[in-house]
């Protein structure tokens, strides 16, 4: 090898990325040429500078903001499962508020009740991934004990993003034992977070054909406040055909406290059951 | 305990929808991807709108995520790169705006006559001196760490061409660099 095709070895030498062959007449010549010596060595510091470069730790505010943007997208797709005709990809984000704010919630109501869509068909319609790859669906094996042991762990976490994970869960479960029911029937009776009690009642939405969840489902509709999870719950027993749901469904109507987009629900379903 | 899932598992269980799998790939590349942006952009305030943009473009593009095509990191840095690409765009300066040869020049050479400089401080120098392309391909490879391999699959393009890449690009930044000296 001459100097040019041995500088052009250097790094991979440096690498230790050469064969014991060629580095060792690399390392022949090195002893015996003092220009490829220096750019050897000159490579060498360049290489070890960069590689020893302190890294900088981004601010803890970095990680706020993604937990910020992560509920946000969350709340969004949770909705999207319900609205399928505005397809996430294309809504602007500015249009987004914080899924706590009252004017959301409103808003929410109205989109459900102006689209009048079935929430049962969108929820099964939801894309439940075509591929039939071999890996994903080892890999759903291998998640599915795990999803429960994730739930049970996180279902009383302190921290109400955990807890939507935790019901969130339970959605990809095929056919959840009735502990992972009464779990989620608890969280959507008694969770002190809204997002967190709707997560739930979405999850629940999935197993409704099981009367003994829409038992669940009618008792619970008497004891919720919150117009969004009234007009879901209203929509999906009506969707069911739930009868025993008239009762309460009335006593939402009377409730002077209800708000207006809640009484339409109400009314419409009574028209309808 | 839950058991620890490789990246790629985590991100099929983000495209199947469960979206909040993701903080555990942002807590493990976080730090890299912050760093990425910030050598090649040299601004922390930019480097982390960027590290949000991506991650935002992570969920957005997620369906788009196939792991027969490689790692899950090769494709989240195909990601970084487009959205740094964008970035530079958005300026309407070009990627190098850092760039201009002869200012770094300058620099440098007002710099190597005064007190000794931080080594660490010269090479980014240096670095900046290199243009846009150069410094990314040498960011991945030495800064970041990457293989030739996933080099080429993040930068579409071949091993032996990467290799050349580095090459040239090394050979560019140690005339910078020692010029210094
Ligand atoms: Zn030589």
């Amino acid at each position: 090898m001459n100097c040019k095709e041995i500088q052009a070895k250097l790094i991979d030498y440096l690498d230790q990325g050469l064969d014991p062959t060629t580095a060792a007449a690399i390392r022949q010549h090195l002893e015996t040429c003092a220009e490829c010596t220096r750019e050897m060595q000159e490579l060498k510091e360049l290489l070890t500078t960069m590689k020893d470069s302190p890294r900088e730790m981004p601010p803890p505010v970095l990680r706020e903001s993604f937990d910020t943007m992560l509920q946000s997208e969350l709340n969004m797709l949770t909705t999207a499962n319900i609205i399928q005709e505005f397809p996430a990809e294309e809504r602007p984000r500015k249009n987004l508020l914080p899924f706590s704010s009252p004017v959301w919630k409103v808003a929410a109501a109205v989109i459900l009740l102006a689209s009048g869509i079935s929430i049962g068909a969108a929820l099964r319609t939801r894309p439940e991934t075509s591929s039939t790859d071999d890996q994903l669906s080892a890999l759903r094996k291998e998640v599915k004990e795990m999803k429960e042991q994730v739930l049970f762990s996180l279902i009383d976490d302190e921290s109400a993003s955990q807890r939507i994970k935790a019901v969130s869960y339970a959605e990809g479960m095929a056919s959840p034992d009735q502990q992972v029911i009464d779990a989620l029937m608890n969280t959507l009776n008694n969770d002190k977070n809204g997002n967190v009690r709707l997560a739930s009642l979405y999850s629940l939405a999935r197993f409704s054909d099981r009367r003994s969840v829409r038992d669940s489902l009618v008792a619970s509709l008497s004891r919720q406040t919150e117009p969004i999870i009234q007009v879901v719950l209203i929509n999906l027993l009506t969707e069911k055909r739930e009868t025993r749901a008239i009762a309460p469904i009335k006593d939402i109507l009377t409730n002077k406290k209800t708000l207006k987009e809640v009484r339409d629900a109400a009314q419409r379903s009574l028209k309808v059951l | 305990m839950v058991p620890e899932l490789s990246d790629e598992k985590i991100m099929l269980l983000v495209r199947e929808g469960h979206l909040s799998e993701l903080t555990a790939l942002f807590d493990r590349y976080q730090v890299s991807l912050y760093n990425f942006f910030l050598r090649l952009t040299s601004d922390r305030a930019v480097s982390q709108d960027l590290t949000q943009n991506l991650f935002y473009r992570v969920i957005r593009y997620r369906q788009s995520y196939e792991p027969a095509q490689g790692s899950f990191r090769s494709w989240i840095y195909r990601m970084a790169r487009n959205v740094h690409v964008d970035f530079c765009k958005q300026q309407q300066k070009g990627p190098g705006r850092l760039a201009d040869p002869e200012e770094v020049e300058q620099q440098l050479a007002d710099q190597s006559t005064g007190y000794t400089q931080d080594q660490y401080q010269r090479l980014d120098l240096a670095l900046a001196g290199l243009d846009p392309d150069q410094r990314e391909v040498l960011v991945l490879s030495r800064y970041q760490g990457l293989k030739y391999e996933e080099i080429a699959r993040i930068r579409e393009s071949s091993v032996a061409a990467i290799k050349v890449q580095v090459y040239r690009a090394l050979k560019q930044l140690r005339t910078l660099y020692f010029k210094q000296i």
